[in-house]
């Protein structure tokens, strides 16, 4: 009897232990998201140290790129970003302390946020190409489209992303005990920040 | 919304019109390059809750963006 007692006793210590050491281990939204983060930053990275590698050998080509830039559009799309990462963690902070119209109105905002950046980058793409300014131009527009298209696919994925989010807090489906979908999709969204943090300077400033 | 998310937004803005400014100059392009590593840190540490994740993650993340930086400094 009492050894099967211990045997309790040393088994709830083992399953606490784990479940302690599980949740530290684990960041927020999960492992599988915050991979993705790294992938996406190390792609991203490689992308933006090959761009600088490059203009290096073509100076005067990426002087001459940086010109034909927007720079007060790309000025307004980081100011959108950075407010739409700010109404996502308001929307998961709002959901968490049990506020589901409140984290509603938040995400929604951030959609808004997303939507707009995506209506000024169509903007400064279809102005780029009636001027003649295509894929193939030179290296450094190769690099601008390549680096600002796939950054653009991302956004878009993570507007569709934190759509469904709405429709289930909307729904009920997400509420202050269940929300780990929620928090994925804000880190989703939050790594578009990231990624336009290093691409913004890279491209538009230096 | 909370005043930590508030003030952190209030300061990517002020950092984000910082670089802006600074942008015209050739000589800043180190000072651009170090504000967009702390602003990427800013998004991470507060917007991502990246603070309530075990270390390594922060330090993995902070030596990636190390890296980037380091290799950008270098070659911009």
């Amino acid at each position: 009897m009492r050894v099967e007692c211990m045997r309790h006793f040393f088994h709830d210590m083992k399953t606490s232990y784990q479940t302690a050491s599980s949740e530290a281990w684990e960041p927020p939204g999960g492992v599988l998201v915050w991979l993705l983060v790294f992938l996406e930053v190390i792609t991203f990275g490689a992308g933006i140290i090959t761009f600088l590698a490059q203009g290096r050998d073509h100076t005067a080509e990426f002087a001459a790129g940086r010109e034909l830039l927007n720079q007060p559009l790309a000025f307004a799309n980081t100011l959108l970003l950075l407010t739409g990462g700010w109404c996502m963690a308001n929307g998961l902070g709002s959901l968490r302390c049990g506020k589901p119209n409140q984290s509603l109105r938040w995400v929604t905002a951030a959609i808004m946020t997303g939507l707009v950046f995506t209506l000024l980058k169509g903007i400064e793409y279809v102005d780029k190409v009636q001027h003649g300014i295509g894929f193939g131009r030179d290296v450094f527009f190769t690099f601008y489209y390549a680096l600002t298209g796939f950054h653009l696919v991302h956004v878009l994925a993570a507007v569709v992303l934190l759509a469904f989010m709405a429709r289930g807090i909307r729904h009920g489906h997400y509420h202050r005990e269940e929300h780990l979908d929620v928090e994925s999709s804000g880190i989703f969204w939050h790594m578009c920040d990231l990624i336009w943090l290093l691409v913004y300077p890279v491209i538009y400033l230096l | 919304m909370t005043r930590a998310n508030t003030f952190i937004w209030a300061a990517l803005m002020l950092l984000t019109g910082l670089s802006f400014a600074l942008g015209e100059r050739v000589t800043a392009s180190r000072f651009i390059l170090l504000v967009a590593g702390v602003k990427f840190a800013l998004v991470a540490w507060q917007f991502m809750d990246l603070r309530h994740a075990a270390i390594r993650w922060s330090a993995g993340l902070a030596g990636l963006l190390a890296l980037i930086l380091g290799l950008a400094v270098f070659l911009a």
